[in-house]
């Protein structure tokens, strides 16, 4: 398919819903597609000449980020005209970039097919690795390869100009002659006289790798084996190759590589040893060659060691760790959060490109409105007469008390938030009269810290007690539920996008935003559908039942907290030492780390309210699945303190999750004789 | 391409004959696995026949665990077999059994048994073990003969979630390539072909691992009963909604509806889409004899298969015993897409 086919395809449907792997394929759209704002913080030194491992959770947009170091990406911006061209490629030492697909390229099946065994040398690991070692130093040859007949073409000159080649150097025949006469690869290429004749050399001996690992051919052919390469030596020569064709910039070969972590998920023999492999390429330290390698946030670090010695990759060191979690997830003193332009550029972009929106106005914003808690309180209880229902927890005395200070003036706000604290001074052995002072001198609006803490989870209890179903609305809520994964987002806009469709709705076009309950809708879909997803992805089943156990007891925690007094406990912390203590704690963490690295909890780290106590980490279900097990979507106040073996229990146990203590210690409730009447406003 | 095909038992008759034969089949937890060995004693006593059977199973800890139910099953089903008279000898075997064990498996049956003549029952086989198999037994000199059986269920008889059962298996792995069904690592292929099934298993995977492929097509099977139709119609309107946006360039020339039962036809629609494309990809997830067609078509061409092995298998998956067919796909050393005339 061509790319205006596929241009076409792609507006003629949901424009949030393309594949980001199909935006890599092509590089043209995803000129149109790339957001600059992901350029930020630390993934800045993605372009810089570091090795660096770019880490976050699945659907962060790492793939997006790293994408932008490939050649065929940059020639084609070049092509086009620019327009959009990031900033910062301009301030960066320029970078011929190669990438491999480690899983694509069938470079994870070296071990589970014995060389060793074709050689009658029995069981020899060092063989499979070297078999190894050698496809991958062919492979980074062979685009290599690719990348230089791409920048000799006429068309190029404007990615030449920018990695500071010579067209006289490209165009030389002396730099195929002395590639292909390199000792490194053992004359294997002499007889090559053109780019295209070294690139069939290269592909059939790529193709006879691929040929005896699929059980084609039974051996290796000798002119092969005999001559394999060292792929820190091959990539040193492919770095100096670069370096003499830029006249006088310092130009650098990059190599992205991709689908690190598979390798010990599809080889369970062999793949951490191909994962040495890689991190030998990255001790070497090339002075011409940076390796930029992207990872769910905890499949990096299990295996840091080099190939043949327990020597290991340091970092700062030897690479740089860019965690993408770190820019956008918005911690509380907000410093660094750049997802939220990200998510609006990511979305307007998608919106532009497909809908030919050209006014700036029309963003996501017009179009899903904006979120308050004060919008969303006006969703329940539409018969006032009803809201009475909110005042829960509380004596008789208490509830006149809230009635009649706000008469006409009610809401299910002001009611739910009065009953909460009036039961907080209660519980502190407080007076009626203090109370009901209190109360008249309290102004809910004011939106101070208590208030703040407590408006989501006093949300969540109205609609429950209102017995509808929460509403979720407004770019700002979607940006919010998307927990700064990027993939999030574009699943919810997505999912607001086909509901909007089905009722034969305009996306774009309403004349106001789009119905909070339209919206609403969609997004319980979206997130009904997150935690589906977990059913067929690999090791699901475990978290599919672990949310399904955890995910109900904090909604329940949440609901019946009539005080209000734990607004934070959605979620829970460990102290961070003793997940390293024990069988089960180690499980555990695993477990959450895997949870972690696949976007289903999120995790930030925090100082224990105790003092002298350590570190501890805290875990929160990725907001995307708040609306469907009904939790606050903004964490405040201190989540719940939870040991690491209650919580292996609630992963692997059987028996009913238990979220949250409620034994507090009640001072005695003061007997009052004064009766308040019930006013008759009505 | 020519394969002769037909009930199990008139194929038998008109090949086997006084021939002896090596059985190699899958005792499992189905019903419909016993099914060959029995008939070969029942009505080839005459014949020397062996049975292997693999006894695939899993180590690994998954949700939801079968793993005990499955292996009460498949005991019951051993003892069953034994109580008849029917001689096998069982192989236990890792369900994810890399390429080293797979061939370790291949050279233990060759060299301990006469594999002249072999018949290959897939009905309850995974596909990681058959498609090698065939693979192996196809590209071998020493052997002559192949048949390939496939029993079907009672009518009826796969689980239906929709209908209160449970889901056919769960646990999907990541999508990768089959043991020995590599694609090509430098020529891209520019077509998916997917035989839809009644699950889509992590699919998504492999459509964005080979996200080059922008052409898919669909082999939707033709099936005994509406249900198991619209469980695949629904399937396919999963996958378009959740891979491809809510639609894609899917053309009444993109989607063949085929008999479940057709290799030959499968065969050469992918002859057919492979002459108009720059290779294809294929995904076989819908039913045995489709992916025995993916199998033969692969081994012939080079094409890459591709599969989301899951992990865990609902005992209930099918209950019954249905038809039972036979495909020649091997003949007097004489392959089927070589062959011409039937």
């Amino acid at each position: 398919m061509t790319t205006t086919q596929n241009e076409t395809l792609l507006k003629s449907r949901n424009p949030f819903r393309a594949l980001s792997s199909e935006l890599i394929e092509d590089a043209a759209l995803y000129q149109q597609l790339f957001s600059k704002s992901v350029i930020a913080g630390h993934a800045e030194s993605v372009f810089q000449p570091n090795n660096v491992v770019v880490v976050g959770p699945q659907g962060s947009g790492k793939t997006m980020l790293l994408n932008l170091t490939r050649l065929e990406v940059l020639a084609e911006w070049k092509k086009k005209g620019e327009r959009n061209w990031p900033e910062i490629l301009d301030q960066v030492t320029p970078f011929f970039g190669i990438s491999i697909n480690l899983t694509k390229c069938h470079f994870h099946v070296f071990g589970r097919r014995s060389i060793a065994d074709s050689l009658n040398r029995g069981e020899n690991y060092g063989i499979e690795i070297s078999a190894a070692a050698d496809f991958i130093a062919q492979y980074l040859f062979y685009e290599f390869i690719n990348a230089i007949l791409l920048i000799r073409q006429d068309s190029s000159h404007g990615i030449r100009k920018w990695l500071g080649f010579s067209d006289a150097e490209v165009l030389k025949d002396s730099l195929l002659k002395n590639l292909v006469n390199d000792p490194v690869w053992g004359k294997y290429y002499t007889g090559a006289d053109s780019w295209e004749g070294l690139l069939e050399s290269v592909a059939k001996r790529l193709e006879s790798w691929k040929n005896y690992l699929s059980f084609n051919t039974d051996s290796i052919p000798e002119e092969i084996w005999g001559t394999k390469v060292e792929p820190e030596s091959a990539m040193n020569v492919l770095g100096r190759a670069v370096r003499k064709l830029a006249a006088e910039k310092d130009t650098a070969l990059y190599v992205y590589i991709d689908q690190y972590e598979e390798l010990v998920n599809l080889n369970k023999t062999h793949g951490s040893k191909l994962q040495r492999l890689i991190n030998t390429l990255i001790k070497a330290r090339d002075p011409y060659v940076f390796y930029k390698i992207g990872a769910r946030s905890h499949d990096w670090g299990k295996e840091i060691r080099v190939l043949d010695s327990e020597s290991i990759v340091e970092m700062q060191r030897d690479y740089i760790l860019a965690d993408l979690n770190e820019m956008f997830i918005r911690n509380e003193d907000k410093k660094g959060y750049v997802y939220k332009e990200f998510a609006r550029d990511v979305g307007k972009r998608r919106l532009m490109f497909t809908e030919g929106i050209a006014d700036n106005n029309k963003d996501l914003e017009a179009i899903l409105g904006k979120w308050s808690p004060e919008k969303e309180e006006r969703f329940y209880f539409r018969d006032k007469r009803k809201i009475r229902a909110v005042i829960m927890g509380v004596e008789k005395k208490i509830e006149s008390i809230i009635i009649n200070t706000y008469r006409k003036d009610a809401t299910s706000f002001k009611y739910r938030l009065s009953s909460a604290w009036a039961l907080q001074q209660r519980n502190q052995g407080k007076s009626l009269s203090e109370i009901e002072s209190g109360i008249k001198g309290r102004n809910w609006e004011n939106n101070d810290s208590w208030v703040k803490e407590r408006k989501e989870p006093a949300l969540i209890q109205i609609a429950s007690m209102a017995r509808a179903r929460r509403r979720y609305f407004g770019l700002n809520r979607i940006i919010d539920l998307s927990g700064g994964n990027i993939t999030i987002f574009l699943h919810i806009c997505s999912e607001i996008w086909d509901f909007a469709n089905r009722q034969g709705i305009s996306f774009t076009d309403p004349k106001s935003p789009l119905d909070e309950i339209l919206q609403s809708d969609a997004i319980w879909i979206a997130s009904a559908k997150w935690r589906e997803r977990e059913r067929s992805e690999p090791r699901g089943y475990r978290r599919y039942n672990a949310i399904n156990r955890i995910g109900p007891a904090m909604a329940n925690y949440i609901k019946k907290d009539y005080a209000l007094s734990n607004p934070g406990y959605s979620g829970f912390s460990i102290d961070e030492s003793s997940m390293a203590i024990g069988e089960n704690a180690k499980k555990a963490k695993e477990f959450l780390d895997d949870c972690v690295s696949r976007a289903v909890f999120e995790e930030r780290r925090h100082k224990s309210k105790e003092r002298k106590a350590g570190p501890r980490i805290k875990y929160f279900l990725q907001p995307i699945l708040s609306p469907y097990y009904g939790l606050p979507i903004h964490r405040r106040k201190e989540p719940y303190y939870a040991k690491i073996d209650e919580v292996y229990e609630w992963v692997y146990g059987n028996g009913n999750v238990v979220f949250g203590k409620r034994n507090q210690k009640r001072k005695p409730v003061a007997m009052v004789t004064e009766t308040i009447p019930f006013p008759n406003w009505e | 391409m020519r394969i002769p095909w037909g009930q199990s038992r008139s194929i038998a008759n008109a090949f086997l004959n006084t021939s002896g034969y090596l059985v190699v089949g899958c005792l499992s937890f189905e019903e419909r696995s016993l099914h060959i060995p029995i008939s070969a004693k029942k009505h080839f006593n005459h014949c020397s026949v062996e049975n292997i059977l693999l006894r695939v199973e899993t180590k690994e800890e998954v949700i939801p665990d079968y793993r005990q139910r499955a292996k009460e099953i498949i005991d019951e089903n051993e003892n069953k077999l034994k109580d008849m008279n029917v001689g096998f000898k069982p192989i236990p075997c890792e369900l994810l059994a890399d390429e080293n064990y797979l061939f370790h498996l291949y050279r233990r049956i060759v060299n301990k048994y006469n594999t002249g003549t072999i018949i290959v029952d897939v009905s309850s086989m995974p596909k990681r073990y058959f498609c090698f198999i065939l693979k192996k037994f196809m590209t071998s000199q020493d052997t002559r003969n192949i048949i390939v059986t496939y029993t079907q269920p009672e009518l009826g008889g796969y689980a239906d979630p929709q209908r209160g059962g449970k889901e056919l298996s769960a646990c999907p792995r990541r999508g990768e390539a089959l043991p020995a069904f590599l694609s090509p690592v430098t020529k891209k292929a520019n077509r998916v072909v997917i035989s839809m099934g009644f699950e889509n298993l992590n699919i998504e995977s492999i459509l964005r691992d080979n996200s080059s492929c922008r052409d898919i097509k669909i082999i939707v099977s033709y099936p005994p009963n509406g249900r198991y139709f619209s469980r695949q119609w629904n399937n396919l309107k999963r996958i378009v909604h959740e891979c491809f946006g809510g639609s894609h360039n899917f053309g009444r020339d993109s989607i063949e509806v085929i008999s479940a039962l057709e290799v030959e036809r499968v065969y050469s629609i992918l002859d057919k889409w492979e002459k108009q494309s720059d290779g294809l990809v294929l995904l076989p997830y819908g039913p045995k004899p489709h992916s025995i067609a993916m199998a033969m078509f692969a081994v012939q061409n080079g094409a890459g298969v591709y599969y989301s092995q899951p992990q865990a298998y609902n005992p209930d998956y099918t209950h019954g015993v249905g038809n039972s067919w036979a495909y020649v796909v091997k003949w007097d050393g004489i392959k089927c897409y070589n062959r011409t005339n039937r």
